[in-house]
Order: structure tokens, then sequence, then C-alpha cells
């Protein structure tokens, strides 16, 4: 199945530069956790994940046709 | 020899028209090092008990610090400080842009203003010398038109000016003073104090910055930003604040409808993405800094919003956008502008726009009110016709100047509970139910509802970076997590926060905490610490503390409005409101952990001494 994921913030430097989207071909069954896996993110550099307008967790299931957006931690500033 | 600052602290005297300097001496600068310490002391040494914020004997401070002027990135900033109009107490705000780092090239570390001027004035500094100059001809004129008068007058396009536009000249309380058309010092009603004084503009030009103790080092410093930026600040090199809004609503972060509602629906329209696809025109920077993360924004139809007054930053974006219930992203841009133009804190200006929205719709006011404008959530003619309105103090624009917090007094009824603010300053746009960190910040920060020295817990909710481990926090906490372990974490960010204030230094830049240290050994030649930097921040927080004591603030001050006691009616954070007692209980225990008075807050002699600040006793209540 096909899966686009927009990333947001400085999550945007594991994009190509210029590019806003990146589209993976997963297995059946993938989840967020999955596709956020394949494009190298860290544990804890992701802070929320949305489709379709709802928070989803790493184990949700992806559909094909799925837009995934991935945010950074809100801040208020740089950190300490 | 003194590296970084020329121990020369401009003192002007607008009532008699006398020009004098204090040299205060090396330990006065490790004491205080600038900005925001330098302001504390003025305020607590020259400002005279109970006076009016309006009347001649306020004092007004320009303060830039030791690293101001140097080659690094965020260095070019000043700090402003005065007796605030809105919460009878201590105001500072920092700002950026270029004047900071050009009044130490024209030789001074700071200016303290007292007194008041007959008629329009403005100062003119250059290379040592100071002239007050007649501004009856600039006098009601907006910013953009005033800065280039002054520079076409004096004769030369690098004159940098910090100043007040028509809303400072009208005391709208929460006028701030605009350097270089598009920065703030926006917080507190600086600009409403500036035109109190009849203090028009400060013009400075320079052309020596202060000798650094190792100019390798610090241009090594400034190297590795610029060679490094993109991996540290990607985002806000491309768009500047105000990205990803539609994570932010779906978390409840961002204010919509006075903070009422929790989620707003049109957030990508209003974010910092869609600024740039649509109405931005490129990004501009501050002295000597590399990321560039000012926003410029073009609109030629249906408001003309001019380049040169720059773009909407994320406060702006919420408190005119979500939180006044607009998507229209251009109206949004316009009130940017206007509020540049007029020197209007956006944040205040549409948080107390929000209050009269919500007071509009619960009949508080009426059409007959507001001279039929349909002041209701979302309508953005509306909108920016009122602002006009509080610019010029017109019909309701003139209780409205007054900020949210007397408007509701003079509104009457219960208008009070659409107030959102602590101390009379209007909150910044980041949720205090979601960041309950920041929402212990808000309710005890010397200066109102300030987001800018606080925690925003959700940088820490999954994962701790290395700058928070070198102050001792270790480990990721939850966002809604108010524990006393939470409230040690605040007071340490805090201090930390307010030490930067001192060194002007600016809190987008990537800068870690032992870099701070690393930069100021370079340029003072200091021997320094992050602990001297961490009791520094303390001090100064302690100092405010005292001076809103002596101007009659209490604990009860620090009070969080009752809003945020319930949920949202929509969104992640409608189950989840604050709990009263549980934020007494962090008050209280950040009062001991600051070593005041565990019921009211006053600093000890204990602490003063410890902070070697033992004459700051004479300002306190006598025990």
């Amino acid at each position: 199945m096909r899966v686009t994921a927009k990333l947001y913030g400085d999550l945007r430097r594991r994009l190509p530069k210029g590019e806003e989207s990146i589209t993976l071909v997963l297995p059946v069954g993938a989840a967020v956790g999955d596709f956020g896996r394949a494009i190298g993110f860290e544990d804890g550099e992701v802070w929320k994940v949305s489709i379709d307008g709802q928070l989803v967790e790493e184990d949700h299931a992806l559909r094909d046709g799925d837009t995934v957006l991935f945010f950074p931690p809100i801040e208020g500033g740089s950190e300490p | 020899m003194t590296y970084g600052y020329w121990n020369k602290i401009l003192k002007v005297d607008l009532s008699n028209q006398h020009i004098g300097v204090d040299e205060p001496g090396d330990i006065f600068y490790r004491r205080y090092f600038g900005g925001a310490g330098v302001v504390a002391y003025y305020l607590l040494k020259e400002l005279p008990r109970g006076v009016d914020a309006f009347g001649p004997d306020n004092v007004l401070v320009f303060a830039p610090g030791v690293l101001t002027g140097q080659p690094l990135g965020g260095a070019g900033r000043n700090c402003v400080g005065t007796k605030s109009p809105l919460t009878g107490g201590a105001a500072k705000s920092e700002v950026g842009g270029f004047w900071g780092a050009e009044l130490k090239r024209a030789g001074y570390d700071a200016i303290v203003i007292t007194g008041r001027s007959e008629h329009p004035v403005y100062l003119w500094i250059h290379d040592g010398e100071v002239e007050i100059r007649d501004a009856s001809h600039l006098w009601g004129q907006n910013t953009k038109e005033t800065q280039e008068m002054i520079r076409s007058e004096l004769g030369d396009r690098l004159i940098r000016v910090a100043q007040v536009g028509p809303g400072g000249e009208n005391r709208v309380r929460f006028a701030c003073v605009i350097n270089d058309l598009k920065e703030a010092a926006g917080r507190g009603g600086t600009g409403a104090v500036m035109g109190s004084k009849n203090l028009k503009a400060i013009a400075v030009r320079g052309h020596q910055t202060p000798e650094a103790a190792d100019p390798v080092k610090v241009r090594e410093m400034g190297k590795w930003l610029a060679a490094n930026y993109e991996k540290l600040a990607l985002a806000m090199h491309e768009y500047g604040t105000g990205v990803a809004l539609q994570g932010s609503t779906l978390t409840g972060n961002l204010p919509t409808r006075n903070f009422r509602d929790g989620y707003f629906a049109a957030a990508e329209q209003i974010s910092a993405e869609t600024v740039k696809e649509t109405i931005g025109v490129g990004m501009e920077g501050c002295y000597a800094c590399p990321i560039r993360c000012k926003k410029v924004v073009k609109v030629d139809d249906p408001y003309n919003v001019d380049p040169a007054y720059g773009g909407p930053e994320y406060e702006t974006l919420a408190s005119f956008g979500s939180n006044c219930g607009i998507s229209d992203l251009k109206a949004v841009a316009m009130a940017n502008q206007l509020c540049n133009a007029y020197s209007l804190d956006t944040i205040s200006a549409g948080g107390t726009m929000a209050f009269a929205m919500e007071c509009f719709e619960n009949g508080l006011l009426t059409l007959e009110d507001t001279e039929g404008l349909e002041l209701r959530f979302g309508n953005a003619p509306a909108m920016l016709k009122m602002l006009e309105m509080i610019a010029r103090r017109r019909g309701l624009g003139d209780v409205l100047a007054e900020g949210s917090r007397i408007a509701a007094r003079r509104i009457g009824l219960d208008a009070d509970r659409y107030s959102l603010q602590v101390k009379g300053v209007e909150f910044g746009m980041h949720e205090p139910r979601l960041k309950r960190g920041l929402g212990l910040g808000y309710a005890v920060a010397a200066v109102g509802a300030d987001h800018g020295t606080g925690f925003h817990d959700t940088m820490a909710e999954q994962r701790v970076g290395e700058g928070l481990k070198t102050l001792g926090i270790l480990e990721p906490m939850r966002a809604d997590d108010l524990s006393y372990r939470k409230v040690g974490v605040f007071a340490r960010v805090h201090q930390l926060a307010i030490a930067r204030d001192c060194l002007v230094m600016c809190t987008f830049l990537p800068w870690n905490a032992q870099q701070l240290v690393d930069m100021t050994v370079a340029v003072t030649g200091w021997k320094t610490s992050l602990w001297e930097l961490m009791l520094l921040g303390e001090r100064v927080i302690t100092m405010n503390r005292a001076l809103n004591v002596r101007e009659g603030l209490t604990a009860d001050d620090d009070r969080l409005p009752e809003r945020f006691f319930t949920g949202t009616t929509e969104g992640a954070l409608s189950n989840k409101p604050m709990n009263r007692e549980e934020v007494e209980r962090a008050k209280h225990a950040y009062y001991r952990l600051m070593g005041w008075d565990p019921e009211t807050g006053v600093p000890t002699p204990e602490k003063l001494g410890e902070l070697a600040i033992e004459w700051v006793e004479e300002a306190l209540p006598s025990r």
C-alpha cells in the first residue's frame, strides 16, 4: 500500500531538500511506527501524529492512500 | 581594561534636559551583566515608590548586554523596562533587530530615562554624542514615516530607530517600543510610558563595538552557527515561528476564541507554512544572525500590507488569528502591520480584542458600544476597525486601550471572567491547561502572563535534550505534571531564561547553556560558569519580585484566571481543567525554592544576602 507523510518543523530535515512530503510503499498491516522507522526518526523526535484530523498512536494501522502528518514537540523558544 | 562593555550608562532627564553618564564599574557589570539585570537595578534604585506609571518620575531603561554588538547570531538585541502601566510592577521586554547593537556601537551600555519633556522630542545618539531634538513634526506619525523623516533630516540611511507610534503617544496601556519598524519590545506597556514622557524616538548610530577579550573565539562561535544552523534550526530558517499549527490545535495548545474553545479547524490557514506559500515574499534577519527567521509579507488586496513592517510571528498569528476566531491570514497580516505602525503589543492587543469579542457575543457589549461593529469571533473587518479605534482611543477603543483587566472593570457585570491575563498582562499564545509548568510560570512571573521565560513542558514530554540535562533535568515528564519536581524544573529553566535576558541573547537561537557561558567568557574575559549565570537569573528574578512587593503586588496577584480551571468547549483539553489547589501548592512550593517567604512570596533577608543584593531590603516591607 502507498502511504504519504507530511513532516513539520525540524522533522523536515528528513526529507530531500525542497520536498514537502514523502510517499512510501509499505506492506499491508504496517503501522504508524513502521512508517516512522522507515523514515529514520529517532526515539522521541516525533511528538504527535495525525491522520484525517485525529491524533493517532504509534500502533495505529495504516491504510492504503493515508496521508500521515508528523509533528515535532511544540516549543516556545529553543531548548536551554 | 574592560571587554564587552564601555562602563558608560547614559542618563537623560527629560524634564530639565540634563544629560549625564554613570560609570558603575566592573563589579556592577559582573553582578547584573546588562539587559534585564540593568533594568531591574535601575528600577529599584531610581524609581520612587508608588509613582504613577505615566508620571514624570517613572524610569524607562533601554539595555543591551555584554554580548550585544559582537558578531554572534542573536546578539543584536536589547531589553526595555519600566514600571508597567498594566501591572503597576516591573515590566521588561526584549527586542531584536539592529538597534541594540547600534547603541553599543554608539558608545553606551544602556540608557536610563527619567522626567517628561514639555514637548515631543527624540534622542539622537551618535559616537558618544547625545542630543535632545524637537520631535513636534514627528508626533502623530506612524513608525515608518518617523524612521524615514529622522534618517532624512540627519542624513544617514543607516541610523537605527527605537520609537513609538500613535499607540504609545496615546498611552494605550499595551503600547510597545518598536525597533527597526518590525521588532517589538512587546510586553508590559513600555511604549505607553515612552509616549507619556513625550519621547518619540531614540535614533542611534556608531562605529565602534567594545573589544572582546578573545575575538578569535567569538568569531569561531559565530562561524559555527553559520555552518550548523540548517541542522539546528531548519524550520526557523525556512518559515520562522508558527509552523505545524494543525498539530498544535489537535493537542489543544493553540488558543482559540479567547482560550475558550480548544480547537481551531482553520489552523493550517494561519500557519507559517501558509504564510510562506501565500503572502510571503522572503525572510530577513537581525544583526549578525544567519538564521534569518523574520517573515516578510506583502498583501495588495483587500488590504495594503507593506513588506517594510515585516510579517506576523507565531504569537500574532494566534492572537489575531485563532484566538479571535479569524482564519483570514491577510487580515492577520494587516493587524500585525497596524500594531507595528502604531506600536502596539500584538499579544495584548489580540488578547484584548478576543476579550471584547466574547463580551459582545455575551451581550456585555452592544452595537451601540461598538458603533455598529459586529465584534464577533471571526469578523476580521470588525477586528481591524476596532484595532484602529484602540490606537486612536476612539469610542470603545478608549476603554479597550486600557487592556482587558481595566476594560472589564469599566464594562462591569461579569466581564472580568473573559479577561485572560495575569497582573493585567494578557496571556502568551500557549495553553496552560496543556503546559502546566508554563501555567505556573504565567502565574508567578513578575511581568504578568509571560510565555518567554517559562518552561514549555511539551519540549521534554518524550525526550530530554542535552541542554536541559546540563540543568540536571534528565528524564521526560508529562506536560500536565505539576509535581514538586516540575516546580523545580520551571524554577531552573526560568532562572536560565532570565540570565539569557541579561545577556539579551535571542531565545530562538540554538545556543545551549554551555555555549552561552563560552561566549560570555570569550567576550568579557570573565572566567564565568553556568552556576554564575543561574545565580544571575535568580538574582534578577528576586529583584523584580522585590520591586513588585514594594509597589503593592502580593501573592494574590500570582493567580490564573478561572477559565483555566474548566476544560475547553471542545478538543483535546475539553476534559483537562487545571486544578486550583495543585496550582496554589506549586506556587507556594516555588516561593520556598526561591528562598522567599513561602506564604507571601516576599524575598527573605537571607536570600538577598546570598545574592549579594542586601540593598534591596530597603524596598521590602519592614518585618
